[in-house]
């Protein structure tokens, strides 16, 4: 808005470039100011450690003594660490599992929850409801769920003759035990999913249903596409998400069994805050970030063979 | 004008309230303390950290409060944090230069943090009028907190391990409550007579499982903090170690899934204070003197008894493990001198009598026999005879601590793993510790200096 109040007096060409250019860097100083928490905080916050732990990766640090500086020596010292391999492969195991399982899960429940039946909101609200329990919280409840001797899902089984393992307790089952609980949760995607869905024109169900396709084909050449960039949406989201997977293991297991369930962010985290060895954490934390960074580049590429925009020919 | 008067009115309205919000941040992170405020000149201000929480801070409160209260000149300021925590916290303190004056510590912290000079030397403070602190605690509560022959951690409360034994499961099971098991062969014997496990694998009553730490059963089989670390590395794979983790592989015989869910469900299901022990659940186990108020409040009728934790061959008689709480000065305080003086007076030094009161509040042991000998404390321990052989056994010259190096909180995370291995059947007790010891002293190499 102008704030000038001669703007129909007659100016030479100079006289308005100069005006001009005095209000549009009066505008770009208010707006940087408006900006500025939010930069601050980024730079302080984000990026300054961000860059720290960089520096930090590359030198013997234990936050009580000075850093010394020791090259890659920590990322040497990450090749030979058995358990390093360990927390990776737990890692990407609960990830491989998790992430298309809850998108599989997800997506079928919203299109069941886009179904008009009677008490549809009430359907919503409970699948929802368990991703609004704080996950201590929710920890604890599982670790009441899965113990073996006074548990209700191995009570059940017992009743029903079949086989009870150990879950939390059994080095086989741990980590599909997390991933069970895991998958209690993933109220968050189905709601993006059930957006989704009714952003799907209604016209394309209609032809194809005069064309004689059935559910399947409908799901499958309308629905799916229809939804393929949501579905990008939160794979990536559940991929980073699931290589950080750190708050479950840290309360209900503590990397146990035997390091079963010792993921990367746990680990990362005993070497940081147990060992006092926060070079080292930091190197593992940088991995990690290349390690994300490769996976959503490689499902990004991937995108263009299966997502559909909506205004491709 | 109106437009230049709301652009300013605006920045002017955002400035603020960005102040504000900063303003009630701030305010609303300072710590929830227990505050008995004096702020008179002269008064030295102390903070003091520790990681109890629940009916525990109250405890300690009024330790604080009645050292504030015989203390003019100086004031403390207790603040309780997080017990998970709580090292990170002080980390980070001493990091930023804004550490507490004290810290207590239970966790074997005192060599890592010694190492890197976080903590202050407490002997150079033992001059003087406090020279007698010297030879003032159990031989083996000091060495606890004690580093390359310095002390970095004073003892204030100790703990000691016996086992437990459940009198009513005894006769249940065919077993004479007035003969507890004197050698490990007797409680390997007794125990077994006392397990319930159904046919499903479901199991509803424990005879004895060496869940607990390794390191309790050192004494028993002769283990010393010398046979397990020479001065540069670890050698754990001595023949006494072997035995005792011999003696540990036995219990591979029963289920360690439906164990491990058995004692920790059981301890989830009332605030992870309790154990099966407490619950009438088990005939034999082994722990510290905390036991007995914990059972007192959960189930007064258990009718139980505790002895020493009874010796293999070659093993000691009528020892514990050691461990304790302990107060540390960390490097950087502003009044060295009065944190000394504060740490000094809760060990009871020059106030024996005091702390023969107030360590039974907190069902502690001394960590002098100075105050074991008060007749407040004598009488604290006659109330109930269960708890005299915990006293008892730290003037035994076999008792043991683990060894202070700067990786203890390594050796023991890692020692529960080998534990774990040992007790599933995954590895042998000799390629167990082998696995252990070479973890530990590699994870020493990375950290020295």
């Amino acid at each position: 808005m102008s704030i000038t109040h001669n703007v129909n007096l007659p100016q030479k060409p100079s006289q308005r470039s100069r005006a001009s250019r005095a209000k549009t860097r009066r505008n770009r100083i208010v707006g940087w100011l408006f900006l500025s928490p939010w930069v601050i905080g980024f730079l302080a916050f984000a990026l300054y450690p961000f860059l720290a732990s960089l520096f930090y990766s590359f030198t013997n640090y234990n936050i009580l003594s000075p850093p010394q500086w020791i090259g890659l020596q920590n990322y040497q010292q990450m090749v030979q660490d058995p358990l390093f391999w360990q927390s990776l492969y737990n890692t990407l195991y609960y990830t491989v599992i998790f992430v298309p399982a809850s998108t599989v899960l997800a997506i079928a429940i919203a299109m069941l929850l886009n179904q008009r039946v009677r008490g549809q909101t009430i359907y919503r609200t409970l699948f929802y409801l368990p991703s609004v329990v704080p996950l201590v919280a929710s920890s604890v409840l599982w670790l009441w769920l899965f113990n073996p001797s006074f548990g209700f899902i191995d009570a059940f089984l017992r009743a029903l003759g079949l086989p009870a393992p150990g879950w939390l307790y059994s080095e086989v089952w741990v980590k599909p035990s997390l991933i069970l609980m895991s998958l209690w949760g993933i109220g968050q995607p189905i709601v993006i999913y059930l957006a989704g869905l009714q952003g799907v024109p209604q016209e394309l169900y209609e032809a194809a249903h005069l064309e004689g396709a059935n559910g399947w084909h409908r799901t499958r050449h309308i629905t799916l596409p229809m939804i393929s960039p949501v579905i990008l949406f939160n794979v990536v989201l559940g991929m980073i998400g699931a290589f950080q997977y750190f708050t479950q293991a840290y309360v209900m297991t503590q990397g146990g069994p035997d390091n079963s369930s010792m993921f990367f962010a746990l680990y990362l985290y005993q070497n940081a805050f147990q060992y006092l060895h926060l070079g080292y954490a930091s190197a593992m934390a940088w991995l990690l970030f290349v390690v994300i960074l490769i996976a959503t580049l490689l499902v990004f590429k991937s995108s263009a063979r299966w997502v559909y925009y909506g205004n491709e020919q | 004008m109106k437009a230049l008067w709301t652009k300013k009115a605006g920045i002017i309205t955002a400035t603020l309230a960005m102040t504000v919000g900063i303003a009630n941040t701030a305010w609303a992170a300072e710590p929830a303390t227990h505050q008995v405020t004096r702020h008179d000149a002269g008064v030295v201000q102390l903070t003091y950290w520790n990681m109890w929480s629940g009916i525990w801070t109250k405890v300690v409160q009024k330790m604080v409060d009645a050292f504030n209260a015989t203390h003019p000149g100086i004031h403390v300021t207790m603040l309780s944090v997080p017990s998970a925590s709580g090292e990170q916290k002080l980390l980070t303190s001493i990091a930023a230069g804004d550490a507490p004056d004290v810290f207590t510590e239970w966790n074997p912290y005192v060599a890592a943090f010694a190492q890197e000079h976080a903590l202050l030397n407490l002997n150079q403070f033992m001059v003087g009028h406090y020279a007698g602190l010297k030879h003032w605690f159990y031989p083996v509560a000091a060495k606890w907190g004690t580093y390359q022959g310095q002390m970095y951690g004073m003892p204030w409360t100790m703990n000691t391990f016996l086992l437990y034994y459940n009198k009513t499961i005894m006769k249940q099971s065919g077993l004479n409550p007035a003969d507890p098991p004197r050698t490990m062969a007797q409680l390997w014997a007794d125990q077994a007579k006392e397990w319930r496990i159904s046919k499903s694998g479901v199991v509803s009553q424990i005879g004895f499982y060496p869940s607990n730490s390794w390191d309790q059963y050192m004494p028993m089989f002769g283990v010393t903090a010398q046979d397990l670390f020479n001065g540069s590395k670890y050698t754990l794979t001595n023949p006494k170690a072997m035995a005792l983790t011999d003696f540990m592989a036995k219990y591979n015989k029963y289920p360690y899934a439906q164990v491990s869910a058995f004692e920790k469900g059981l301890s989830g299901a009332l605030g992870g204070s309790v154990d099966p022990f407490e619950l009438g659940k088990a005939g034999f186990y082994v722990n510290g003197m905390w036991e007995i108020p914990t059972i007192q409040q959960f189930n007064p009728h258990l009718q139980y008894g505790a002895v020493p934790i009874p010796p293999a061959p070659g093993g000691f008689a009528n020892t514990s493990w050691v461990n304790g709480n302990y107060n540390e000065i960390p490097a950087g305080t502003k009044h060295p001198q009065q944190a000394f003086e504060f740490i000094a007076w809760l060990s009871g030094y020059d106030n024996a009598a005091w702390a023969a009161k107030a360590y039974p509040t907190g069902g502690w042991i001394p960590n002098s026999p100075v105050i074991t000998k008060q007749p407040a404390y004598q009488q604290f321990l006659n109330s109930d005879p269960v708890q005299k052989p915990f006293v008892s056994v730290m003037l035994n010259p076999h008792d043991q601590i683990t060894p202070v190096t700067p990786v203890d909180m390594y050796y023991e995370q890692k020692e529960t793993d080998m534990q774990d291995y040992v007790l599933q059947g995954i590895k042998t007790p000799a390629a167990a510790l082998l696995h252990w010891e070479q973890d530990v002293n590699q994870q020493l190499q990375n950290t020295s200096h």
